[in-house]
């Protein structure tokens, strides 16, 4: 998967009701809408779609969607 | 791990109650409406039951069991036990099975004892009653199983539009004939503070700061005395542990998923239980949710979804069941079990 359609499948699982414009660099902590909801929807990403397994705090360890996409993707 | 085996015991009726009064959570302002409506979605939560003007747990348990054994016709002294599971007991102690006892009017004959769990307290409680029935043993015994959860107005999102008040109770008794069940039971006391109350056990006593608000790590107002959950640490334990739990079972019991009619779940949320379906399998008719009109119903879910959904095909049909509820603890259980024909009423709303 390129980070573009992780991108998208990132967006789908966050709901954000005002999608953000996600680059590479985009922190977690930058996003308004980042909430405790949203990283629900991130865990169940990674489980369904990447047989990973992720806790909230190693999520923001990651600090950047890019950071996400590499520990799903690796 | 041991899965064990319970020979000659039949579910003979499964009732439900709910308070009647009810919250909407669309119900709040037109500013947070956008808001609520993502997380309704998510979730898949509308409405919960909520016991109002002095309304509590233990009187939901009484009108349960009075229910279910007028419905079976049961006589009051042929119960030999009366099995409480719950987090929400009239006192710290006595023991609340044994209040209700001499509330519903039972014999002193009766065994009554409490079990502390929450969410896995359905499995549970019918295994551990299971293993009180058989030829030497007693011959009827009920369950009741549920918590007063629910909550109106706390500033914590994270549980105000989860939990619904709900109440129900299994009958259970000796057949030589009954098909066997199945159960596993799993525990881990590591992930204990995923889902507590910090204070008014031994460990941290009631004290005035007890009623404090405080700020707590997750950005939410709550005081000691209200239940703290931390979302992505339950997350992450149920969708990993269920499924796990849930094809063992299927394993050990020499089952397949086809042979099952009904995966029936803690509704904890859509998102956990639409994941764990999606582990294990199946199609989408086998897996029932009651979450959007009752919410999470901690260990009532199970038979609340059996009596909301399938009352009908309980009352009508042989079903075969896969129960798994997982939750605070950590803990997790998994039944196996099969009904013929059972009393299963449509879940009774009371005032």
């Amino acid at each position: 998967m390129d980070f573009d359609s992780f991108k998208n499948e990132f967006l789908i699982a966050c709901d954000f009701i005002e999608e953000p414009i996600i680059e590479e660099s985009t922190r977690f902590d930058q996003i308004a809408d980042f909430d405790s909801l949203a990283m629900l929807g991130v865990i169940v990403l990674l489980e369904t779609k990447f047989s990973k397994q992720i806790s909230g705090e190693a999520v923001m360890k990651l600090e950047t969607v890019k950071a996400l996409y590499e520990f799903a993707t690796k | 791990m041991t899965i064990a085996t319970l020979e000659k015991v039949a579910v003979r009726g499964i009732v439900t109650v709910v308070p009647e009064a009810r919250i909407d959570n669309f119900d709040v302002s037109e500013e947070n409406l956008r808001t609520r409506q993502r997380l309704i979605k998510n979730i898949g939560i509308r409405y919960r039951h909520i016991c109002r003007n002095g309304m509590i747990f233990s009187d939901l348990a009484q009108k349960s069991v009075e229910l279910l054994l007028e419905g079976l016709k049961w006589q009051k002294d042929s119960i030999d036990a009366l099995i409480l599971v719950t987090q929400s007991p009239e006192y710290l102690i006595p023991a609340t099975s044994v209040i209700l006892q001499d509330r519903i009017g039972l014999s002193t004959n009766t065994s009554a004892f409490d079990i502390n769990l929450g969410c896995s307290g359905y499995t549970y409680g019918l295994f551990t009653c299971a293993s009180m029935i058989g030829e030497k043993r007693f011959r009827r015994v009920i369950v009741i199983v549920g918590d007063q959860s629910a909550s109106d107005g706390s500033p914590d999102n994270g549980r105000e539009v989860l939990f619904g008040d709900a109440c129900s109770a299994t009958a259970l008794e000796f057949d030589n004939e009954a098909p066997d069940m199945f159960f596993e039971g799993n525990s881990d006391g590591s992930g204990s503070e995923a889902i507590i109350v910090p204070h008014g056990g031994k460990r941290n006593p009631f004290n005035e700061s007890s009623l404090k608000p405080m700020l707590w790590e997750d950005g939410v107002e709550r005081n000691p005395l209200d239940v703290r959950l931390d979302g992505p640490a339950i997350m992450n334990f149920s969708i990993k542990r269920a499924p796990e739990s849930i094809l063992n079972v299927l394993k050990n019991s020499n089952k397949t998923i086809e042979d099952i009619d009904y995966f029936v779940m803690h509704q904890a949320n859509k998102m956990i239980n639409d994941t764990i379906k999606f582990k294990v399998g199946g199609n989408a008719d086998q897996w029932p949710l009651s979450l959007e009109e009752y919410g999470n119903t901690s260990s009532t879910s199970i038979p609340m979804t059996i009596t909301g959904n399938l009352s009908e095909k309980a009352s009508t049909q042989k079903v075969k069941w896969l129960t798994c509820g997982f939750g605070i603890g950590l803990s997790w259980g998994t039944l196996y079990f099969e009904t013929d024909k059972i009393y299963c009423p449509k879940p009774f709303k009371i005032k």
